[in-house]
């Protein structure tokens, strides 16, 4: 319970942020004005419109990077964490808040802008194509997939944030692991097509597992001691 | 309520407080003090359950820090030397999120209480971002004192408060004591210490070097006194040498002379020291006991602590 009110508390402050909305609107609206702008795109084939859709997924997810990268290092750097360690909140209950405010709206992020570029591309491309390439099935995987998505990139992001001496350096930081995942996103949307299905496979359990080690890593760096220790 | 047993918090190789005992009773305010980096911060840390001590045990209202630290936490008040507050909030939301997260199941009245304390009901709906400095330590007390906790852990809250806004702490803190509070006031502000406390702990380098009552502190060491005289410097370097009295200080001062010394037994050494100073033909104009603040007992202390 008291992990939903930290989370609250984490996205009410990152959306207390113009330049957040004005970035959540960006990504979102950036794989919608690329079919509109596209003018081969009518005759494309289904792959095309999977690529966009998996970006039209996993983009607004990257505004997660930017949340967990202030998650530690402002707090430290605006010293407020001594009264939330001094509070009794128990360590997990501190990561799960922190989690959940960084995957949440991100979360919710995602689905909206599945839903937006669903509808566009319903226009676009005909309701009929959309409906067969993006059935429910493939709507549910794509967002599970961003779901992942998150959850790699929020926790890994917040072990790094955790370390760094202030939020600045954190946001540096996001930066860069967002322009890598531009550049994955656009390599991997060039071998869509290619890539065979066990290699997929073993990407999400690749994924997987590095969640598992990134989560256990940020509960240890989020343990009292370890959070007093860095003040 | 808060009772310190032989702790020691190590960081590292870096021991950050040694083997330190000390107890704070309800309705007292005992001020721990030290020069920066002595150990105060974290001695406060393991009482409010924020930090587990490498030896020894900390109990706060009956309960170990070690076994209980959830429960702990939830009966100490902590304000530091920064307010550290969410600016983006209201002074409404920001107490009504820390009460939530102390359990506190109906919060508003409490809220409306505090602010009134604070004298801050008009800033009640205003971004904490808007508040002054002294404003913003107010919110961070009404923040520590949100779930009426038993004890209170200040780490040097008048820090960067003018003298009004320090005196209005200082009232507060004192009516904090009136309501059966034990009170830790981690502080190197000597004044502050000597208005207000019951009792001091004085701690250097992690370990504790002396703990009294404050006018105990002041009244320990030798007692030394000050005359005032017409008189030749040699002449009286002479004659209470010849007494046996060793003198402290000696300074000139618009034609008269200070002298200052201390003694075990003043009336056989004062006797002693005035009969010479006579029999050299010294007009004395005045003697004086010394009265030490808490400042001069507190750097003597330090510095006999630092001896080898």
């Amino acid at each position: 319970m008291k992990a939903l009110l930290l989370a609250r508390r984490e996205i009410v402050e990152q959306y207390s942020d113009r330049a957040s909305i004005v970035r959540a609107l960006f990504l979102i609206a950036l794989p919608i004005a690329l079919i509109q702008l596209n003018r081969s795109a009518a005759g494309a084939p289904n792959e095309f419109i999977l690529v966009f859709a998996l970006q039209a997924a996993l983009l607004p997810a990257a505004t997660a990077i930017n949340a967990a990268a202030g998650s530690f290092a402002a707090e430290k750097e605006a010293q407020t964490l001594v009264p939330l360690l001094a509070a009794p909140i128990r360590d997990i209950e501190i990561v799960a808040g922190k989690l959940i405010g960084v995957m949440a709206p991100a979360a919710a992020l995602s689905i909206v802008s599945l839903l937006t570029f669903y509808a566009a591309a319903s226009q676009r491309f005909g309701a009929a194509r959309i409906a067969e390439v993006l059935d429910p099935v493939t709507i549910a995987e794509l967002f599970g997939l961003s779901v992942l998505f998150i959850l790699s990139l929020g926790s890994w992001v917040m072990v790094v944030s955790a370390r760094v001496p202030s939020q600045r350096a954190a946001q540096q930081i996001a930066g860069l692991v967002l322009a890598g995942v531009v550049v994955g996103l656009t390599a991997i949307s060039s071998v869509i097509g290619n890539i065979p299905t066990g290699l997929i496979a073993g990407g999400v359990v690749a994924v997987l597992l590095s969640d598992l080690v990134a989560l256990q890593l940020a509960q240890r760096l989020w343990n009292r001691e370890e959070a007093v220790a860095r003040l | 309520m808060i009772e310190v047993r032989d702790v020691t918090r190590r960081f590292g190789s870096f021991t950050a407080l040694s083997h330190a005992s000390f107890v704070v009773r309800s309705g007292e305010i005992v001020a721990l003090l030290g020069p920066n980096g002595a150990g105060k911060t974290t001695a406060s840390r393991i009482i409010g359950g924020i930090l587990a001590p490498t030896e020894g045990e900390a109990i706060v209202d009956g309960l170990s820090v070690r076994e209980h630290p959830n429960a702990v936490r939830a009966r100490c008040g902590l304000v530091t030397d920064s307010p550290s507050l969410y600016e983006r909030m209201t002074l409404r939301q920001y107490l009504t999120y820390f009460a939530r997260l102390y359990d506190v199941s109906a919060p508003g009245p409490r809220i409306a209480e505090l602010v009134e304390l604070m004298a801050l009901t008009a800033m009640l709906d205003t971004k904490l971002a808007a508040f002054s400095r002294g404003m913003k330590q107010k919110a961070a007390i009404a923040r520590a004192l949100v779930h009426e906790p038993p004890v209170l852990l200040l780490d040097e809250p008048a820090t960067a408060l003018d003298p009004e806004m320090t005196q209005t702490l200082r009232e507060l803190i004192v009516s904090l004591r009136a309501q059966h509070r034990a009170i830790l006031l981690c502080t190197h502000d000597l004044d502050e210490a000597q208005r207000i406390s019951d009792r001091v702990v004085i701690v250097d380098r992690g370990r504790i070097v002396r703990e009294g009552a404050t006018e105990e502190l002041r009244s320990a060491g030798r007692p030394a006194f000050r005359a005032e005289l017409v008189a030749g410097e040699t002449a009286v370097r002479a004659a209470l040498a010849g007494a046996g009295v060793t003198i402290d200080g000696l300074s000139p001062a618009n034609g008269r002379l200070e002298v200052r010394w201390s003694a075990d037994d003043p009336a056989e050494s004062n006797t002693r020291a005035l009969r010479a100073l006579l029999d050299a033909g010294a007009r004395v104009i005045s003697v004086n006991a010394e009265t030490r603040s808490l400042e001069d007992a507190y750097l003597a202390i330090i510095k006999e602590s630092r001896q080898p």
